[in-house]
């Protein structure tokens, strides 16, 4: 199907529809299996993902997959395909979803699960995979949220948990088998079903208690284990040759190393800081090598440096030096995410400067250093402050904090201190000499709202209240004078639907499709983002948010993601939120290994 | 230093992506190419890459013009063959030639385009042609018959010959829109060459 030109002139940004990306992948239809890797948000955001990349060339490798993307229509172009019929189609080939074997939908944030069901509605598809025929494509997940399945769990087939680099191909194996042989959904699903990492939420059932928490979470089939094991890969060897290279300016316009996986520091409120343990470095000549092929593939002027604490790879300086001597010829700039003010990052820093300047982002997450000691963010306020004086000398004049607002055990001095950091840090710009301060300072202080994830320390913790939220943005703000700082803070409504889905059940499902129904849809945009519409679905489902968000959870709850081992003990986790609660710090994994039972997956 | 004229096509999915999309596309593929471009000197050097004339969205060119500086002299048929096999599907590269004079967004000065239709009206026989022009202080009405160069018909195809460039511009879609009566949509359109003033005539800009 080709979308016509009058109707691609009617809505925004028609190169998000078309495709024909350089790079993109096209194959022979015949005696493959078709697999549409679907995205739930804008084409930008997607495409600006590196896990599409990665997966998107891991699938094609195989010569007996073709892997297309799929992306969520802007609500422009969703209104015209409704309006005309036309059905979400893959990019590549244009041809509807619903031809298509496997639908893998990525689940990065809480809020793009309208998203999801939105897609699969456009795409002709009941939602849920009870009134989906024989003849629909099998719909799966995979992602960070899909660590915490159960609030979808109405709607997918399946569930992918973990590297996807650890069983995808033996899924697809037994798919390829199994298509060849004939036989029902059903069968495909219980022939997965023991595979590591592999989660049917049609083969469990779950009991709760009257006040509503969980009394029992089994398997009902043979093959489903009690415990689904995540996915993993002990050393990361697979990185692709080339990435797409979008028509459409992305998010991100840039080609992506990951340097690692997981990572050591263990700051308690951090979800990839757990899933993800251990850490497990890429070496730096695979890296360059790498960075040569990407380069040479897109035609990218960028490079950035990914990984959850760039700058602990154990390799880092020698890495940004080899880096920079391949990449400055060639005038490729290298960005480096928010990271950790360390001597070795820095360093780096005022190394990448050589080519392009950018303002620094500085993640202290709490502004007290009780609080940064409450969620194990080993950073000290000398360090925050040098660091920037550093940074000040390097010719940075623009500085963005990013701090986190209702923590557990957080109090109004606390979130006054966010303030105070900030001005401190505006002081110490002062300290340059007057013919060293070339341009007007500006720190801009932005405050997320705390939701605690499954997976975490802070699993157990009660979650503030949005009006909380917004005491506390209050109070943040009455604590900034100058006038070199700039405040900004996200939605706590926004925050407060994410926290029940994050710690939900699958009891939600029905909310999240009430929602759905009822016109919910790019909920991560704040200009579409409808509270009211989630708490009338919540109220029509005769579900409490109050039950996900508000409470703190006994010792011996049992938690909806249970059943799935993602490496770390839940006794490990209780250990650290008791810690936690105490203000005691927990060395890094090179400092001392504490024993959190991620290790147990590497022998 | 040497300045290149590229001829071009643009059609296919890059029809549908706007004027700074496609100049990053474009970049990208000389990039790729690894031919020897120049850089522009400074803090953030990049490469000295620019447009006869920006293409509006939707509309398909058969022949279009870019200038780009390389460091030294090259086999420039080569180097097009380089560039073309790094190329985005839609981007033809036609030819690479070596210019010495003015960049061609500075002489740019006309352009033809063709449709498909036959005329209502004809608006050569027309001693001006009066339409309201949206300025900042509310509209203003316009003569644009100095910029309708020519106008052609053979069979059911237009061709228009049309002002183009910084000096003065019209937008083919008005001009087709009255010719034919109803609205004309810029899929409908195709540029089909760009042009200098040469005297009193107009020459292909390569």
């Amino acid at each position: 199907m080709r979308l016509p030109d009058e109707l691609l002139l009617k809505i925004e940004k028609p190169g998000r529809y078309v495709g024909g990306e350089v790079n993109a992948v096209v194959k022979e239809k015949a005696g493959r299996t078709r697999f549409g890797f679907c995205f739930p948000d804008v084409y930008e955001v997607g495409m600006s993902h590196l896990g599409l990349q990665m997966l998107y060339f891991f699938l094609n490798r195989r010569a007996d997959v073709w892997c297309e993307r799929v992306f969520m229509p802007w609500p422009d172009m969703m209104a015209l395909m409704q309006e005309r019929d036309i059905p979400l189609y893959a990019l590549e080939s244009g041809d509807s979803v619903r031809d298509l074997d496997i639908l893998g939908f990525t689940l990065q944030y809480e809020m793009s699960y309208t998203n999801v069901l939105a897609m699969l509605a456009l795409g002709g598809l009941p939602l849920r995979w009870a009134e989906r025929g024989e003849e629909d494509p099998l719909v799966c997940a995979g992602g960070p949220c899909a660590t915490n399945p159960e609030p979808m769990a109405d709607f997918f087939d399946f569930f992918y948990i973990g590297d996807g680099e650890g069983s995808l191909d033996e899924v697809l194996d037994v798919y390829a088998a199994h298509k060849a042989q004939g036989g029902k959904k059903r069968d495909f699903l219980e022939r997965i079903a023991g595979i590591e990492g592999i989660y049917v939420p049609a083969l469990y059932s779950v009991e709760y208690y009257d006040d509503g928490t969980i009394a029992d979470f089994r398997p009902g089939y043979g093959t489903a284990p009690f415990v689904v094991k995540r996915a993993f890969v002990k050393r990361l060897e697979y990185f692709p040759e080339k990435f797409l290279v979008p028509l459409v300016e992305p998010v991100h316009n840039r080609a992506t190393l990951e340097l690692a996986r997981g990572c050591m520091r263990g700051c308690r409120f951090c979800q990839a800081g757990f899933i993800y343990r251990p850490l497990r470095e890429r070496g730096v000549e695979e890296l360059l090598v790498q960075a040569g092929k990407l380069l040479a593939a897109t035609g990218h002027e960028e490079v950035s440096l990914l990984a959850l604490s760039a700058c602990d790879h154990s390799k880092f300086a020698a890495l940004v030096d080899k880096l920079l001597a391949m990449t400055e010829p060639e005038r490729v700039s290298i960005s480096l995410p928010s990271t950790r003010l360390d001597a070795a990052f820095l360093s780096a820093v005022e190394k990448t400067q050589r080519v392009r300047k950018s303002s620094l982002t500085v993640a202290p997450e709490a502004g007290s250093q009780r609080m940064r000691d409450v969620i194990n963010k080993n950073l000290s306020e000398e360090e925050i402050l040098g660091g920037c004086g550093q940074a000040f000398h390097a010719g940075f004049h623009k500085i963005k904090l990013y701090f986190m607002a209702g923590l557990p055990g957080e109090t109004e001095e606390d979130v006054h201190e966010i303030g105070t950091l900030a001005e401190k840090i505006v002081d110490a710009y002062y300290q340059l000499t007057y013919a060293q301060r070339t341009k007007p300072v500006s720190v801009s202080v932005s405050t997320a709202c705390f939701v605690p994830k499954a997976f975490t320390p802070f699993q157990w913790a009660a979650q503030a209240e949005p009006d909380a939220f917004e005491a506390r943005q209050r109070e943040v703000k009455a604590g900034i004078r100058k006038k070199q700082i700039t405040y900004r803070y996200h939605d706590a409504k926004t925050a407060h639907i994410e926290g029940v889905l994050a710690r939900g059940d699958r009891r939600l499902s029905a909310a999240i499709e009430e929602a759905y129904r009822s016109g919910a849809i790019f909920d991560g945009w704040s200009e579409h983002f409808k509270y009211n519409l989630w708490l009338d679905a919540f109220d029509k489902t005769g579900l409490d948010p109050a039950f996900y968000t508000r409470r703190e959870r006994d010792a011996y709850e049992i938690f909806p993601w249970d059943f799935i081992d993602m490496g770390v003990s839940k006794n490990y986790l209780r250990k650290e939120f008791e810690r936690a609660l105490r203000g005691e710090k927990t060395p890094n994994c090179r400092e001392e290994c504490k024993g959190c039972g991620a290790m147990s997956d590497h022998e | 230093m040497n300045k290149v004229r590229i001829q071009f096509s643009k059609g296919g999915a890059l029809r549908f992506i706007g004027h700074l999309d496609f100049l990053r596309v474009f970049l990208q593929a000389v990039r790729r190419s690894g031919l020897p471009v120049a850089y522009s000197q400074g803090f953030n050097p990049h490469i000295l890459l620019s447009f006869a004339l920006p293409l509006p969205l939707g509309m398909e060119s058969i022949c279009d013009y870019a200038d780009l500086v390389f460091e030294k002299p090259l086999d420039w048929g080569k180097a097009a063959e380089k560039l073309q096999a790094h190329a985005p599907g839609g981007l033809k590269i036609l030819q690479m030639r070596e210019t010495a004079g003015r960049g061609a967004a500075a002489v740019v000065a006309a352009a033809d385009y063709t449709l498909e239709g036959t005329p209502a009206t004809d608006l050569l026989a027309a001693e001006t042609i009066i339409i309201p022009k949206k300025t900042k202080s509310g509209t203003k009405d316009t003569d644009i018959r100095p910029d309708i160069f020519d106008i052609t018909t053979q069979a059911d195809k237009i061709t228009m010959r049309l002002a183009a460039g910084s000096a003065r511009f019209i937008n083919p879609q008005l001009v087709a829109g009255i010719l034919l009566g109803r609205e004309v949509a810029a899929c409908e359109i195709k540029r089909v060459e760009l042009y200098e003033r040469i005297g009193e005539g107009f020459a292909p800009l390569l």
